[in-house]
């Protein structure tokens, strides 16, 4: 019985035979769309969850093939993607195309078109936005993906050491920030969770 | 996902992310395999680019101490602070070396992060200091990093007692040390991306904070904040690109002092929301290496039960060498 290959093995054998890489995108398309939508909506995810691929597919020679699962270097593209459109958005200005979905929230507005303090929704949104750009990507991925800490610190290229200090400081900025915008009821979750989420 | 993961439910509450439609899937799913039609001529595997590794000593000496006058620049950029603008002279002088072929850039750093956990459900936070020391082989886009966890610096004997009897140890890896291969992915920070002229670089840097959220409202703390990571010897930023660095660090309001070593010690103190009032600091030896950074906390904000005068974060940063092959470490 034909076995499907892995992530590396699709990726290794696309080099001589471009179209093996297809089975990449069958596996994480669906995910790094839900991902890339709750980052930058429905609209921009749908098109950035497309471009990571084609992104993925013209650098797939640096993909370290012995790598079995390419989830950590995908949700690596989408978030430099969606960084870059979160600043394309500031210089057009085009307010129009933003707006929160009934059911999905996004995370990296323009300030003017955040809504009514009072929204759960938005004070989340602001207390995100609040935290250091290498804070906030951290703590996305581990909210946003079941990315463990080890699979996070690949997609960003950093220790692993430094995936906890970092999703360590987030929590309790936005923790602070929630608090302090009179929200104490949406921070009690966030003390320092020890998940063993290490792996 | 572990059943009781806050941050993630608080997320989910938000409101679910729809799956994609089968035409968005097929859309997306065309524009591939265009893509692989497109191929039509296979690029040999390229190496990538080989950094200049910009280290080594400077053309010039560093005499004495600099004599701490301002110097005005022409045009419309800030006053530099003497000290900093004789090290941005420094590095500028420094002849970047190729990268020989096969070679790696290794960097060495050692620092400590406060963190924090809870023993149990019903237990408040514990606060601690976790030391973590890093080596990382870099050359064509990929990447080799070894971690090794240290043991916790505790403030408080009982907290200890109890960190290790919740098992937190395990769950921080303390103790271990872990090798693991990367693919770098080009980012934000990437020297590419940044001008070698300051007064350009500044309005990047501006640009880019403009989009960033706010943790405090002091412009020139987030200014040196952002500018200290493009320091990072890992990204091995060209002598040029430092000096701009350091002469936009000398137009804040920062002060500096000339060490006997002949190093910089650079010091912003700033208000954080979490933190309370904080000192930033930085060290930069002759050449503009960066060579150390440090969060101080001057006086904690009511969430954080931590001594006045902690280091909330600090970083120790060997120069940048070159080796010939990722596990290996220079001598001396």
């Amino acid at each position: 019985m034909a076995t499907t290959p892995s992530d590396g093995e699709a990726i290794r054998e696309s080099l001589t035979r471009p179209e093996a890489f297809e089975p990449v995108f069958d596996r994480h398309f669906n995910s790094i769309y839900k991902y890339l939508t709750r980052r930058v909506g429905p609209d921009a995810g749908n098109e950035l969850a497309s471009e990571v691929f084609l992104v993925a597919f013209s650098n797939r020679h640096r993909f370290h093939s012995e790598v079995e699962d390419a989830r950590p270097w995908l949700y690596g593209i989408a978030a430099n993607l969606a960084r870059r459109q979160a600043r394309t958005w500031r210089r057009s200005r085009r307010a129009g195309q933003r707006s929160l979905g009934d059911n999905v929230i996004w995370l990296d507005p323009a300030p003017e078109d955040r809504l009514d303090a009072e929204s759960m929704r938005s004070v989340l949104l602001l207390a995100v936005s609040k935290l250091r750009n290498h804070e906030r990507e951290v703590l996305l991925l581990h909210a946003l993906t079941d990315l463990s800490y080890r699979e996070i610190a690949a997609a960003l290229s950093i220790p692993i050491g430094t995936v906890r200090s970092r999703l360590s400081r987030a929590r309790r900025q936005v923790r602070g920030l929630l608090i302090e915008a009179g929200h104490p009821e949406l921070a009690a979750g966030l003390e320092e969770e020890d998940d063993g989420n290490a792996g | 996902m572990p059943a009781d993961d806050h941050l993630r439910d608080l997320f989910d509450e938000m409101g679910i992310p729809p799956e994609p439609t089968s035409e968005q899937e097929a859309a997306a799913r065309a524009r591939l395999r265009s893509a692989i039609r497109d191929e039509a001529i296979r690029t040999p595997l390229r190496l990538g680019r080989r950094p200049a590794l910009a280290f080594g000593a400077a053309a010039l000496s560093i005499t004495a101490a600099i004599v701490a006058i301002t110097l005005v620049l022409p045009g419309s950029s800030p006053a530099v602070d003497a000290n900093l603008a004789g090290i941005a002279g420094a590095a500028r002088s420094v002849v970047a070396e190729e990268l020989p072929a096969g070679a790696y850039v290794y960097t060495h750093r050692e620092s400590s992060f406060l963190s924090g956990a809870q023993a149990n459900e019903d237990s408040t936070v514990l606060f601690y200091l976790l030391p973590e020391t890093v080596d990382t082989w870099t050359r064509d886009n990929s990447k080799q990093i070894t971690t090794t966890i240290g043991t916790p610096i505790f403030f408080d004997t009982k907290e200890r007692t109890a960190y290790y009897a919740a098992g937190i140890d395990e769950s921080d890896g303390v103790g271990t040390t872990t090798t693991e291969d990367f693919v770098n992915i080009p980012g934000l920070l990437e020297p590419d991306r940044w001008s070698t002229d300051v007064d350009v670089l500044r309005q990047q840097v501006a640009a880019e904070l403009a989009v960033q959220g706010a943790t405090t409202s002091n412009e020139d703390a987030r200014m040196l904040a952002f500018v200290t990571q493009l320091l990072d010897p890992n990204l091995n930023p060209s002598p040029q690109l430092r000096a701009a660095i350091i002469e936009l660090i000398g137009g804040l309001n920062v002060t500096t002092v000339m060490l006997p070593s002949g190093f910089v010690n650079v010091t912003l103190e700033y208000a954080d929301p979490v933190y309370g009032s904080v000192r930033h600091e930085m060290e930069l030896d002759e050449a503009g290496n960066l060579r150390a950074t440090r969060i101080v906390v001057l006086a904690p904000g009511p969430d954080v039960a931590i001594p006045a005068g902690t280091v909330i974060e600090m970083t120790d940063w060997s120069v940048a060498a070159i080796v010939d092959s990722p596990g290996s470490i220079p001598a001396g």
